[in-house]
């Protein structure tokens, strides 16, 4: 791969953290505390019966930040186990995953969050043995997180060129023009409406005042990808929502899956983009090299793969389309006990429940993204031309 | 501890020239024969013992006795001029940007494409690069005897020299330098702070010392010190682009903002710009409205400095559109989070304009303690995209570029009565730059030092 492709693919905009919170009896009690902080529902009951009004949930804060796509965090207390040839894991930690898609690049995303969060993240990563806080510095707090970082092998974005701000400002004009086409035909049915020149130029101003913060020029989705399966609705309509499995591997054929996952195609060549409501896709290799770096932590007995994704359907049957792809198959026949159904085994056993999700756009679907991009470049010039 | 720094700082960096010292040269110097590192560390020793390179303290203090001073030097050097005066630049840990390469060992020009910069032929930019910056500044009458010696000194090297001086309005008619950082350390009361340290809930706080000078702690609390600590301490990076401007185009997106009913080209350039052409306090923000939007706890009978404002009640960009140079540059709390998002993205600037055979420009200096929190960063995320602020991929009309050029502009004008204006090319032709390290007064002490 090369830089120029890590670019266009929005490589350096996704992450994977992996941070073992250690399970020793002190630490027990802290680590309900940061349960109930990543469960929001549980957190405002809290607060509701506690009278405390002011608890500021985590996703308000990501939702002002504008450059977050989605983040999720899912606490494992015990690694999927496939087969009973798989080993036993011995660690005495849960794992907190943590994945997530933003703009402008995983450094200047830290450092936002940094900036934005302070000493407020001891709540998510303050259990992790090698914790620094912001506070003492925020160098050496990026070294920790950095620390914590899981490579990817591979990803897919649908629409990398876009930021959280284009997506909205394309719906939303997207929306506009949809009502507004609707009210037309309407009103066109109404014989009054017919002569009504002073009602349209109104109805225009009315228009490009409601919209005149979505018309910065946006570039259109980048055309490599426009036709990819991605963007089609899937059969089964659901709103967004963020998978995560985590597959058991034999730890002698972590190689053979890393170079797998290596000749993997990018872009809109992506197995990935061949599944109908994918918006972001994501695969890891967690081995016993990435514990290394985890101070005072066991190692793994097997090498896990991560698969993780956002989409608009149901998990099951993105799955099954997922794995009709030949090479994604066979890298997921080397895990644990992957013998006949190999969809049915990773979505009964593999599945990892998230604790907390954000999404900054939850109701648009690939396909309505896509008809938004079509949507800007069929308007812009009309309404950038509209004078007050 | 703050008294030792600002007495290791070379003049300029914190403070700007005392104001009979307008004109302004920058000499680039190339290091090519083997010879050439000791003849610099000559003429280091000369400025030092001449009273030419003195420190920020020294320059202050002499400023306010009239006549006390016709020249100011300051020096700094690319990290392949510190290689060859035989001294290792190597970026501490807490500076090293992640994943990418330090912006200072790597060089202006060889992150052209990060920068959006194009391709460029300036004569600064021969011998691949400059190795030296030797920045002075003279009162006018002064100015070429003030540079004799100088031009003798550097007929000794391959160099290229450029000039500038300070007219009154110096950049498309407005003035630059009207909000720099606020540093603490350096004033003895707080009447400059509004509007120019960073923004808080409670009011305004001075930016800390080491967003600018190596050494100091920052605003994350850490201590930039790259290496070779000796040489840096007290230092500094000063980031130098020259500018050529595109009056044509200026014109022409004004034009285009009264044709489109925005009023008189004046207010069209504030819409753009951010701030009216004029000193009016009362005209700062570009709908004129400015008590509407002063912070209640300024309105305290005495008359607001014109740079007191801020731009959370102003969201929408009704009063200041959201595009405004001025906002984008230095967006204070435009976004949000109490201006958290900003505090670590802040540069002091000592532009310098320049005119030469009916052009116009600016020799655009910011200094910084790191470039790719700061310089890099308003480049990047605020000037060159507009997604930060909800405007696309919109570039900053007057510092925004692309490598690839950009044309056919459009700048929302939000409003009652919102407009879209067009300008045809960005205002601001980059024509070459590079980045220096200017060490601390006792760094250039060493680096006079003859080897053994």
């Amino acid at each position: 791969m090369t830089p120029e492709d890590r670019a266009r693919t929005g490589w350096d905009a996704a992450v994977t953290l992996v941070t073992p919170i250690e399970r020793r009896p002190r630490v027990r009690s802290t680590r309900r505390s940061v349960l109930a902080f990543l469960d929001r529902s549980w957190l405002i009951e809290l607060g509701r019966r506690l009278g405390v009004v002011n608890i500021a949930p985590l996703t308000e804060t990501f939702k002002r930040l504008n450059h977050l796509h989605y983040a999720r965090w899912s606490l494992v207390n015990s690694l999927p186990r496939t087969s009973p040839d798989q080993p036993k894991e011995t660690g005495a930690y849960t794992l907190l995953l943590f994945t997530s898609h933003f703009d402008f690049g995983w450094r200047r995303y830290l450092g936002t969050f940094i900036e934005a969060s302070g000493d407020r993240l001891r709540l998510l990563w303050a259990d992790a043995p090698s914790w620094v806080s912001p506070v003492e510095g925020y160098a050496r707090f990026e070294r920790f997180v950095e620390d914590q970082r899981v490579e990817h092998a591979h990803l897919f974005a649908a629409y990398p060129n876009w930021s959280c701000n284009d997506v909205r400002a394309a719906l939303r004009i997207y929306y506009e023009c949809e009502s507004d086409r609707i009210s037309q035909s309407v009103l066109a049915a109404q014989h009054w409406a017919q002569d009504g020149a002073d009602g349209a130029d109104v109805r225009d101003q009315a228009r490009v005042r409601r919209l005149q913060h979505c018309l910065g020029k946006i570039p259109p989705i980048d055309p490599d990808y426009l036709g990819i399966a991605a963007a089609l609705r899937p059969e089964v309509p659901h709103p967004t929502q963020g998978v995560t499995y985590l597959i058991p591997i034999p730890v002698p054929r972590t190689k053979a899956v890393r170079r797998m996952l290596h000749n993997l195609p990018f872009g809109p060549a992506s197995p990935f983009a061949a599944v109908p409501g994918t918006h972001f896709a994501r695969m890891a290799v967690i081995d016993h090299r990435y514990f290394k770096k985890q101070p005072r932590v066991d190692a793994l007995r097997s090498t896990y793969l991560m698969l993780s994704a956002e989409i608009d359907g149901e998990a099951e049957p993105w799955l099954t389309t997922l794995l009709r792809d030949d090479q994604i198959r066979n890298i997921l026949s080397l895990g644990w006990g992957m013998k006949d159904d190999i969809a049915a085994t990773v979505q009964a056993k593999c599945r990892i429940a998230k604790s907390v999700e954000f999404i900054d756009y939850p109701t648009a679907t690939v396909a309505e993204i896509f008809e938004a991009s079509d949507a800007l470049e069929a308007n812009y010039e009309e309404l950038t031309a509209w004078s007050g | 501890m703050v008294g030792m720094t600002l007495e290791n700082v070379q003049a300029h960096v914190l403070r700007p020239a005392h104001g009979a010292l307008t004109e302004t040269s920058f000499g680039f110097v190339a290091l090519k024969d083997p010879e050439d590192p000791s003849l610099v560390r000559s003429l280091l020793r000369r400025l030092l013992d001449q009273g030419d390179l003195i420190s920020d303290a020294e320059a202050h203090s002499r400023g306010h006795r009239a006549g006390a001073c016709h020249r100011h030097v300051a020096v700094g050097f690319t990290a392949k001029g510190l290689r060859k005066l035989g001294h290792a630049y190597r970026p501490d840990r807490v500076q090293r940007p992640l994943h990418e390469d330090d912006p200072f060992k790597q060089g202006m020009r060889a992150r052209a494409d990060l920068l959006g910069d194009p391709p460029t032929e300036w004569p600064g930019q021969a011998w691949s690069g400059p190795d030296m910056l030797v920045w002075v500044a003279t009162t006018g009458d002064a100015h070429e005897a003030g540079l004799d010696d100088l031009r003798a000194a550097w007929g000794d090297f391959e160099h290229h020299v450029e000039r500038g001086s300070y007219p009154d309005r110096p950049v498309l008619g407005f003035l630059d330098g009207t909000s720099q950082p606020f540093v603490s350390e350096l004033m003895p009361s707080l009447e400059r702070l509004p509007g120019s340290g960073t923004v808080t809930r409670d009011g305004w706080r001075p930016v800390p010392l080491g967003e600018f000078v190596f050494g100091c702690a920052d605003a994350g609390g850490e201590r930039v010190l790259p290496a070779p600590a000796e040489i840096t301490e007290g230092g500094t990076f000063v980031v130098y682009r020259k500018y050529a401007f595109d009056m044509t185009a200026f014109e022409a997106v004004l034009t285009n903002g009264v044709d489109r009913g925005l009023g008189s080209k004046g207010d069209v350039a504030a819409k753009i710009m951010g701030r009216y052409q004029d000193e009016d306090a009362r005209k700062v923000w570009p709908q004129g409205d400015y008590d509407a939007v002063i912070p209640p706890d300024r309105a305290n009978g005495r008359e607001p400095s014109r740079n007191d404002f801020r731009y959370a009640d102003d969201s929408y960009g009704y009063a200041c559109p959201l595009g405004a140079h001025i906002r984008r540059a230095n967006p204070r709390d435009a976004l949000g989070f109490e201006g958290r998002l900003t505090e670590r993205h802040r540069i002091i600037r000592r532009g310098v304009p320049w005119e030469e055979g009916g052009e116009k420009g600016l020799h655009f200096i910011a200094v910084n303690a790191r470039i790719h929190d700061q310089f890099e960063f308003i480049q990047r995320q605020w000037l060159n995209t507009g997604s930060s602020f909800r405007l696309g991929d919109d570039i900053d009309l007057v510092a925004g570029s692309r490598s690839e050029g950009a044309t056919d502009l459009p700048f929302v004008v939000q409003g009652p009565r919102p407009v879209v204006i067009r300008a045809p090319r960005p205002f601001a032709r980059l024509v070459g730059g590079a980045y220096f390290l200017m060490p601390g007064i006792e760094g250039l002490r060493l680096l006079a030092t003859e080897p053994g």
